[in-house]
């Protein structure tokens, strides 16, 4: 799914968030990195609607959202930094919620299926308030996966998750990538941004300072590790 | 150290005033006066409208034990959320809870704090008071204001600890008290009033600081995994299947998803109108000149305000929603919907009650019920659809639903019922601004 942002800019009261930004995804893996109070999750947020730029124009599928936001909402799966889940709901209750309002075919398999692959079956009747955080996560993910949309953001995804979850995960998005979902991703964790990103985009206090392939940008900083890459793009540009 | 914290929860709700200080100031005063005006106008209408029987006198000894079963009320519908305040649970802990706070300052600041939440309660009541002339019933308000929330803390932490957070037993308790208070002489009511206030008191004192660590395991063991509400909340499966059917699925989905939070306790103020509305509904047989066309709109308000809590809860929850294909107008018919839902027992209620205690022709029972019903119709789609116009604070909502709901009982009640075409309008024009509101909500 093609998302085309052209000269987006975003100001919280005279805080800078976002500096005008152009941007085209096409069917990849994106990663978006950097600091904290960067903009990513800034940027994420625009993507799927939750915030209108100041200008410019967001464009996904080749439309707008604010033109047409029912019909694009049904092809995102979000996955918020901090998913906020009703705690007075069951796993399947919200789950099953989401499906409904998305008019997923066979809501209940695609619950079965996700809570299933999260191993969170047992937990399926359990209310939310008594899972962990990484149980929530794992149902916030359920909830962006369902109905695989053509479109996934993904807010920090690995937060909060154990390794063999996190393993789980990093599958799980290149299988949907495969399957021709466009995904961006926002993340600390160097290692998965580069073992999963085709495409990386670098912010610095709401301005791009890096955009590329994660080989081609490891080239330009002569670095070792990505690691490295990373702290050259946010130590050394302005 | 307790005038500090009290400094410091005293600013935070400066803060909270100052926002709105207008509104709850200028505003929201004339606003209720006019409604109390409007409502006394109706109520001297409705008295000459519908033949109403001569006045019920309650006797000062029926006014007090009234006042011990709502007390009672009180206790049962408060006692989760006064538990989950109390124990610092993983999910309960506060910033107090780790500093080096003695229990007594604790004690103090909660009781403070609980007289603060019940201030409300005390104003409706001496304001009740003083509209039925009852005036020397004020002092009694007054005391059993400065001392309940004392006798609420020593039972609820005394109740946990020696029994548990079932509430079920606590059910069968109270309700075995009310009867014998009910049923005791009224002297000795007196009497176990002043022997049980301290005991309770000194008791929650003692036990706010020995019982409120040890007893954590077993209010979370048996009362945060939820068990609580579920039974309720099972029923709604199998309804929502039919209402789903109905309603456009967006808003059957909502509409569900609300009543399930509903019962689980999600919105504590569900079961406090509930036992409003309850209590109105009931005082139909003792209604005396007031019409039961009021007080149904009365309850009926009650019950439908919890639409407003419910949607202040869910403001954490909104981008989650915001996300999901919901076209935004659909939210507010959503809340539209739920607020009739909930509502709608309540006139058949009345009408039973009517009906049972002052049998009339069936043409005329059924005109009531035809009333009653598009009334509450009305009564719980204004004050649903005016959820986005309190800017999400239900104390200001109550004041713009309030007024309405007596636009609403003049009109249908007073003058005719087929006025009721004129919500469709109105709430048309509410439903158009909720939608641009919540179109343009922001995230950030």
């Amino acid at each position: 799914m093609l998302i085309h942002l052209s000269g987006i800019t975003k100001h919280y009261g005279t805080f800078r968030a976002l500096a005008p930004l152009d941007l085209k995804v096409d069917g990849e893996i994106w990663g978006i990195i950097g600091n904290n109070g960067a903009g990513k999750s800034t940027l994420m947020k625009m993507i799927v609607g939750l915030l209108p730029p100041d200008q410019g124009k967001i464009e996904i599928g080749g439309k707008r959202i604010k033109n047409e936001p029912e019909m694009i909402k049904k092809q995102i799966g979000y996955l918020p930094e901090s998913p906020m889940l009703y705690p007075r709901l069951t796993a399947e209750e919200l789950l099953t919620y989401i499906g409904e309002i998305k008019e997923i075919s066979e809501v209940g398999k695609e619950v079965d299926h996700w809570l299933k692959i999260f191993g969170l079956s047992e937990k399926r009747k359990s209310l939310l308030s008594d899972l962990s955080y990484g149980m929530k996560k794992k149902i916030g993910l359920s909830s962006a996966f369902l109905g695989r949309p053509p479109l996934l953001v993904l807010d920090e995804p690995f937060n909060g998750l154990d390794v063999a979850t996190m393993e789980l995960l990093a599958k799980i998005i290149t299988e949907s990538n495969r399957a021709g979902a466009t995904v961006l991703i926002s993340s600390h964790l160097m290692e998965y941004i580069h073992r999963l990103c085709q495409q990386v985009l670098i912010l610095k206090g709401g301005i791009v300072v890096g955009e590329g392939r994660p080989e081609s940008l490891k080239r330009e900083a002569k670095a070792a590790s990505f690691h490295d890459t990373f702290l050259h793009f946010i130590q050394g540009r302005e | 150290m307790f005038l500090l914290i009290l400094k410091t929860k005293l600013r935070a709700l400066r803060r909270i005033l100052a926002e709105d200080w207008a509104t709850y100031f200028i505003l929201g005063p004339v606003m209720v006066g006019s409604v109390v005006l409007l409502a006394k106008r109706i109520f001297k209408d409705f008295a000459a409208d519908i033949g109403a029987v001569q006045a019920v006198e309650l006797s000062e000894e029926t006014v007090l034990r009234v006042a011990i079963m709502l007390l009672f009320l009180k206790i049962f519908f408060n006692f989760l959320p006064l538990a989950r305040r109390f124990y610092p649970t993983e999910r309960r802990l506060t910033i107090e809870d780790l500093m080096p706070i003695t229990f007594e300052i604790r004690y103090q600041v909660f009781y403070v704090e609980q007289l603060v939440r019940d201030l409300p309660f005390f104003i409706g009541v001496t304001f009740i008071l003083m509209f039925f002339g009852q005036t020397s019933l004020v002092p009694w308000a007054l005391m059993i204001w400065l001392f309940f929330p004392g006798i609420e803390i020593g039972f609820t932490l005394m109740w946990i600890h020696f029994r548990s957070p079932n509430r079920v037993e606590l059910l069968c308790f109270l309700l075995l008290l009310s009867y014998l208070f009910w049923t005791l002489p009224i002297e000795s009511l007196g009497f176990w009033g002043d022997f049980m206030t301290p005991i309770l008191v000194l008791m929650g004192y003692w036990g706010f600081g020995k019982w409120r660590y040890r007893d954590i395991g077993r209010f979370e063991q048996s009362f945060s995994r939820g068990q609580e509400g579920k039974s309720l909340s099972e029923l709604i499966p199998s309804f929502s299947c039919g209402l789903v059917r109905i309603l456009p699925l967006t808003v059957g989905s909502q509409v569900w998803r609300d009543l399930i939070l509903t019962f689980r306790n999600f919105v504590p103020a569900f079961w406090r109108n509930l036992s409003l509305a309850g209590a109105c509904c009931l005082a139909v047989a003792v209604r005396g000149a007031l019409s039961p066309i009021a007080i149904c709109a009365g309850a009926v308000f009650l019950m439908a305000t919890t639409a407003s809590p419910l949607f202040a809860l869910q403001r954490p929850f909104r981008a989650s929603d915001f996300v999901l294909p919901i076209p935004q107008e659909r939210v507010w018919r959503a809340k539209v919907i739920y607020a009739i839902l909930i509502s709608l027992p309540i006139p058949w209620i009345v009408w039973g009650i009517e009906m049972w205690v002052r049998p009339i022709s069936p043409s005329g029972a059924l005109n009531l019920l035809f009333t009653l019903l598009l009334l509450c119709i009305a009564v719980a789609a204004l004050t649903g659809g005016t959820i986005c116009e309190g800017d999400q604070k239900p104390a200001l909502h109550l004041i713009i639903a309030g007024f309405l709901t007596v636009l609403a009982t003049l009109f249908i009640g007073a003058f005719h019922p087929a006025l009721f075409v004129l919500v469709f309008p109105v709430l048309n024009y509410f439903r158009g601004a909720a939608a641009f509101r919540l179109e343009h909500e922001e995230f950030s």
